[in-house]
């Protein structure tokens, strides 16, 4: 008996007297949702940490909580934007990380990614996005008159557009699994600020850039490139696509859905180098085209379909050299090489083979089917 | 109820029982510590570690049903003698709690690393080592239809590993067998402590109801291990990449903090606090199985006493290591010369047993 | 321990005054017998029904027997006027041309079982009981005639345990309709009713019942020895029962099942366990019971198995949102924040926002106002209920929210948790895991 009092004592000590250390009250959190991160134009080494936390009081005058500090290091910046915060900063609830165009290039981006993925709280699927030709504090200054608060619109913005095919949205974490492997290399939406000189208050998302294997951003995939980067990764679903076809001397504009891509790569070693046999089976759906040929016809439709083979297979290329100039294997060929030739990869600095290497893309496409009008332009 | 129940694990509370007595804080380091050395083909390391740990389940099984009736501490005073029997039963059950001590460390460590930076350690020890206490002094049988909820949080785990599927790239994976059959070998070894647990049937073979059917309950079990850490490391290698997997100290909680539910935005916190049920019954298991060997040598009825007794020695020996890297080396030494400790005593009691003839097969089935 | 445990609980028992004091406590002379003077007879008795307003007495001459002097005795409210004027004193006032000698008088009356007693111990408490003693001068035997009819309630439709499809007969307060309730479901010989008497005053009639061939004899045994070990002086209620004969009165979980539904004992029976009726209350207990039994109604049997399993598994989720639901919450809010989904979060911190208590005071709160409130609505007189559960449920969650005294985020996971409680088809175990989240809920706080 006293025995199990004894224990009834231990166990309401230990509910009295444990506990408390690691209290995180809701109420009293900055939870923040985007930072931004630029070069300090003073000092090469410092960084310009921009945080912003959503206000939750009724009485707060503005909806976001908003500021900027410098630092060495994403610890030391957090130590700082806490000594100007009334409330607890944590990193649990951020959703994107804004850097600026020179801040990614220089590679200090992939240092501060490795920084953030040291911090226990942080969220790993955080999103990445670049900022061109403006600071990233100027993104976390825009304030949309559709959702004012950046912390909403801005995840909103790369989410969505990703739901529906048009950009990757790369995470922290996704960024620093590529970043490690062997044979790959990360990539980051590239967004713009759109509208007047003196009224800024929207975001466009311009591209994709594209970092090498040292974490250094070395070129930038325009919003028309990213379609052959998609085909080519198999990331993101919905693909659609518009492009002018040129049929009987007249350029016409084509648009449609591509419903399922079948990518096989194959690699071979030659005179040590390797050489990438690329092969693409692409079906395209709901096909909108300006033609005065009744597209019913079977002939048609296979015309068609080697038309926007030959206009994705010249997109893939063109892709694929920018690529290989900027030594940045986005793609991933370098894994298919590893897995296929794992001798000869073994000890090869693939960002300078990747240079080297000969590419050939041969796509075929499939129309499955086609617009609502028999003759779509009569 | 039905009138012909006994009083006993049933089968599919053995199988309970070996499973989470086996699966323990393994789970979590697994992919780094046996990718370190045979890289990608880790799991291939992991399936054959599963088979040489069944081969020595098996040994213990041809053990331990010569004496269908005994635990360890009665039969291998019975095959060596008063005093080396003694020595044996102790050898073992300083083997089980340490087994418990580096559980309850490397758990506290795991939470201390990624929820609970400020609390101090002694709060999990005493927390989980008062649960522990109480459990066990139920009993193997309370012990087994324990289990059978546990293995329930096992499998929320399990589906909980299957969150960040869309991330899966088997390019991760290939080439099978690229790191060289020596290495694949070399790894096994590194296996042992995530496999080691069954050897409780020492002490849990009178308890079980069909011991016929042990070798094929614990075989079953066995498999159900070795097919979740085979998941486990296919699935954290195909999406963290191999190169990415040995950066990390605690592979699995990292490869569970990518994607979410939808009314859970951090995966791993909730995978953390299902998995210590698991901690707990693997704690359970082991802690009862040597402070029952200490008590069958004293007398049966003092159990209550020893196990409370013994909770100290556990608790001082999970403060042992000063850091975490005398944590892991903890861990491993006490993978190596568990296995090393549990197949001695096996094999030498086996023999013995053989040469005296001993055999109560047959007695105890008249 | 428990031994320990238990003698605290005699104590109680015998300072509430409900442990008996003193050796075989009859409450007559005993051992005295009956002598052939009516007068001496009438003293006896007199003495033994002192100050007791409601035993009556009644003298009358029996026209037959030379009018020979009679005493009738019986309990006012337990015996039917009617019955006794109709069957009893009318053939015995009866005109007739035979005499008549005194050991005859069983035969005048035509009703009833009847039985003759010498001692006064072995009648006096069948008189209270409803029996009727009728004592002819001349005779030292008392004629016991059971016409009793006991004042009670006809066999109703339970109200704890209703249902939608299934029978709507519940058990009463008589054992005797309540042991054909159960018998009329199962005529078959092989089940068994065991009765005995309990109680040192009340000696209140119990009955075991038990399908011999599927039920396991041990269990019956040990039902049998608790029940024939229980020493105390009153049983008002089968729950009584329940307590003294469970092994572990420390645990809050019912080792037991009671259930006013005769096709749940019927069912339990079938299954092989033991059911306990006891004169004057309308539960019966089902011996032993297991943790499924709290989330299993007859209903399930009735029904299509796909909604029953459904209803099942609700049940079950109940038990865990009932316990858990404000715990998780408290321990989120409080330390994990990172859990929250982040357009969930904003909502949940804005609700937060000028709260003066700590997520576990406010759910502490909370929750004993949540339990007050289903105290006060069986509490209350019926017709009161509904007032006040707009009173408790409307105007006091709204102006607590209004007044930012709680977040309505709370207050939501909270109704939930109320709503939880109520799915709990036995009403012991739901009292046993509502009070479980309390401990829970400190746990989360704390830890």
């Amino acid at each position: 008996m006293t025995r199990k009092f004894l224990l009834l004592l231990l166990c309401s000590l230990l509910l009295f007297v444990g506990g408390c250390w690691d209290i995180l009250l809701i109420e009293d959190l900055a939870l923040i949702q985007v930072i931004g991160f630029d070069e300090d134009p003073e000092d090469s080494e410092l960084m310009a940490v921009t945080i912003a936390c959503p206000t939750l009081s009724e009485k707060a005058t503005a909806s976001m909580f908003k500021v900027t500090v410098k630092a060495k290091s994403i610890n030391q910046a957090l130590i700082n934007a806490q000594r100007q915060a009334g409330r607890n900063l944590v990193l649990g609830q951020t959703t994107v990380l804004v850097f600026s165009e020179q801040f990614a290039r220089s590679g200090k981006m992939n240092e501060v990614v490795r920084q953030l993925a040291l911090l226990r709280d942080m969220n790993a699927n955080a999103m990445l996005a670049v900022v061109q030709d403006a600071p990233a504090q100027h993104v976390l200054q825009l304030e949309n008159p559709v959702e004012t608060r950046i912390g909403v619109f801005l995840p909103n913005l790369l989410e969505r557009n990703q739901y529906r095919g048009l950009t990757p949205t790369p995470t922290a974490t996704e960024y620093w699994n590529k970043h490690h492997t062997l044979g790959i290399d990360p990539v980051a939406p590239i967004i713009q600020i759109t509208g007047h000189e003196d009224e800024k208050k929207g975001l466009v998302i311009a591209g994709l850039g594209v970092f090498n294997s040292a974490g250094k951003m070395t070129g930038i995939l325009t919003d028309n490139e990213i379609l052959p980067y998609q085909m080519l990764s198999g990331e993101g679903g919905r693909l659609r696509f518009t492009t002018e076809v040129k049929i009987r001397n007249e350029r016409r504009t084509v648009a449609g859905y591509i419903e399922n891509v079948k990518c096989k790569i194959k690699s071979e070693i030659k005179n040590n180098k390797p050489s990438i046999d690329i092969s693409l089976k692409l079906f395209v759906d709901g096909v909108d085209i300006e033609w005065d040929a009744n597209v019913l016809d079977h002939k048609v439709i296979d015309k068609l379909g080697q038309l926007l083979a030959q206009d994705f297979q010249g997109n893939i290329q063109e892709m694929l050299e920018k690529t290989q100039n900027w030594q940045a294997d986005c793609i991933g060929l370098g894994r298919r090489v590893r897995v296929q030739h794992p001798k000869w990869f073994k000890g090869k600095d693939w960002a300078e083979e990747y240079k080297k290497c000969e590419i050939s893309v041969t796509a075929e496409v499939t129309v499955r089917r086609i617009g609502t009008l028999v003759e779509p332009q009569n | 109820m039905a009138s012909g129940k006994k009083y006993g694990l049933s089968d599919f509370q053995w199988i309970a029982m070996v499973v989470s007595v086996t699966i323990s804080t393994a789970i979590i380091t697994l992919p780094r510590s046996v990718g370190e050395t045979a890289g990608r083909d880790s799991w291939i390391s992991i399936i054959i570690g599963g088979f040489v740990l069944w081969a020595f389940a098996l040994f213990i099984w041809l053990l331990c049903r010569k004496f269908p009736t005994r635990t360890l501490p009665e039969f291998s005073i019975l095959i060596l003698g008063r005093p080396l029997g003694i020595v044996v039963s102790i050898i073992y059950s300083l083997y089980a709690f340490s087994m418990c001590a580096v559980v309850l460390r490397i758990l506290s460590e795991l939470v201390r690393t990624w929820v609970f930076i400020w609390t101090p350690v002694p709060v999990f020890f005493v927390a989980i080592l008062i649960t522990v206490g109480y459990i066990s002094r139920m009993g193997a049988v309370t012990l087994g239809r324990l289990m059978e909820i546990t293995i329930l949080f096992t499998a929320a785990v399990l589906l909980m590993l299957l969150i960040p599927l869309p991330e899966f790239d088997f390019l991760n994976l290939k080439p099978v067998g690229g790191e060289g059959i020596l290495k694949i070998i070399q790894a096994v070894p590194q296996t042992a402590f995530a496999y080691l647990g069954f050897e409780s049937m020492l002490v849990f073979f009178p308890f079980i109801i069909n011991r016929h059917k042990v070798l094929k309950l614990t075989s079953i079990a066995l498999i159900m291990v070795t097919l979740l850490y085979f998941i486990n490391t296919i699935l954290v290698y195909g999406v963290l990449g191999i190169e990415r997997t040995l950066t990390l100290v605690w592979p699995l909680v990292n490869y569970m903090r990518i994607g979410s539910l939808p009314f859970v935005q951090r995966v791993d916190n909730v995978m953390l606090f299902a998995w210590t049920a698991q901690i707990i019954a693997t704690v359970a298991v082991h802690y009862f199985s040597a402070t029952f060997t200490l008590a069958t040598l004293t007398r049966r009825h003092y159990h209550d006493l020893w196990s409370i007794a013994c909770l100290p020695i556990v608790y001082a020996a999970a403060n042992l290591p000063p850091d975490l890297v005398a944590v892991f080396a903890f861990s491993d030494m006490v993978g190596a010369y568990g296995l090393i400790i549990n197949l001695a005593i096996t094999g030498l009691m086996l023999v013995v047993a053989k040469i005296r003839g001993l055999d109560e097969r047959q007695e105890v089935k008249t | 321990m428990l031994g320990g445990l238990k003698k605290m609980f005699g104590a109680i028992k015998a300072g509430l005054g409900m442990k008996k004091s003193g050796d075989n406590g009859k409450h007559c002379p005993a051992g005295k017998s009956l002598t052939k003077s009516i007068q001496i007879n009438e003293g006896l008795l007199r003495q033994v029904f002192k100050d007791c307003a409601d035993v009556k007495t009644k003298k009358i001459a029996i026209p037959r027997m030379n009018n020979r002097r009679a005493l009738v005795l019986y309990t006012e409210g337990l015996v039917s006027a009617d019955n006794l004027t109709r069957d009893i004193i009318s053939p015995l006032l009866a005109e007739s041309e035979h005499n008549r000698q005194v050991e005859d008088v069983i035969q005048l009356i035509a009703v009833g079982q009847t039985s003759s007693y010498f001692y006064l111990e072995d009648f006096t408490s069948d008189i209270l009981r409803g029996k009727i003693a009728i004592i002819v001068d001349g005779s030292s035997k008392a004629v016991i005639i059971d016409i009793k009819k006991w004042p009670g309630r006809s066999v109703e439709e339970p109200l704890q345990e209703r249902l939608i499809r299934g029978p709507r007969e519940g058990f009463t307060e008589v054992i005797q309709v309540n042991r054909g309730l159960v018998r009329r479901r199962l005529p078959d010989p092989n089940l068994k009713v065991f009765n005995l008497k309990i109680g040192q005053r009340t000696s209140t009639e119990v009955s075991m019942l038990y399908i011999e061939d599927v039920c396991n004899l041990d269990t019956v045994q040990e039902v049998k020895e608790r029940l024939e070990a229980i020493d105390i002086d009153g049983i008002l209620d089968s729950g009584v029962i329940a307590e003294l004969i469970s092994e572990r009165t420390i645990s809050p979980f019912p080792l037991h099942l009671s259930t006013e539904r005769p096709d749940k004992v019927v069912g339990g029976l079938l299954q092989g366990k033991v059911v306990i009726l006891t004169d004057g209350s309308p539960f019966a207990l089902v011996l032993p019971s297991v943790a499924t039994d709290w989330f299993q109604t007859p209903e399930d049997y009735y029904m299509h198995p796909l909604f029953a399993t459904i209803g099942r598994v609700l049940r079950l989720l109940g038990i865990l949102a009932v316990t858990t639901l404000t715990a998780v919450y408290t321990a989120i809010i409080m330390y994990h924040y990172e859990m929250i989904p982040s357009n969930i979060i904003f909502f949940i911190a804005q609700s937060r926002e000028g709260v003066p208590f700590s997520p576990l005071t406010e759910a502490l709160l909370l929750e004993f106002a949540a339990e007050l409130m289903r105290e006060a609505s069986i509490r209350l007189p019926g017709p009161v209920s509904p007032t006040l559960s707009i009173v408790g449920a409307l105007i006091l969650g709204q102006a607590v929210v209004s007044a930012n005294l709680v977040s309505p985020v709370l207050l939501i996971i909270v109704a939930t948790t109320f709503l939880a409680g109520s799915v709990i088809p036995n009403y012991e175990a739901s009292l046993a895991v509502r009070y479980l989240r309390f401990p829970m809920l400190l746990a989360a706080g704390f830890l």
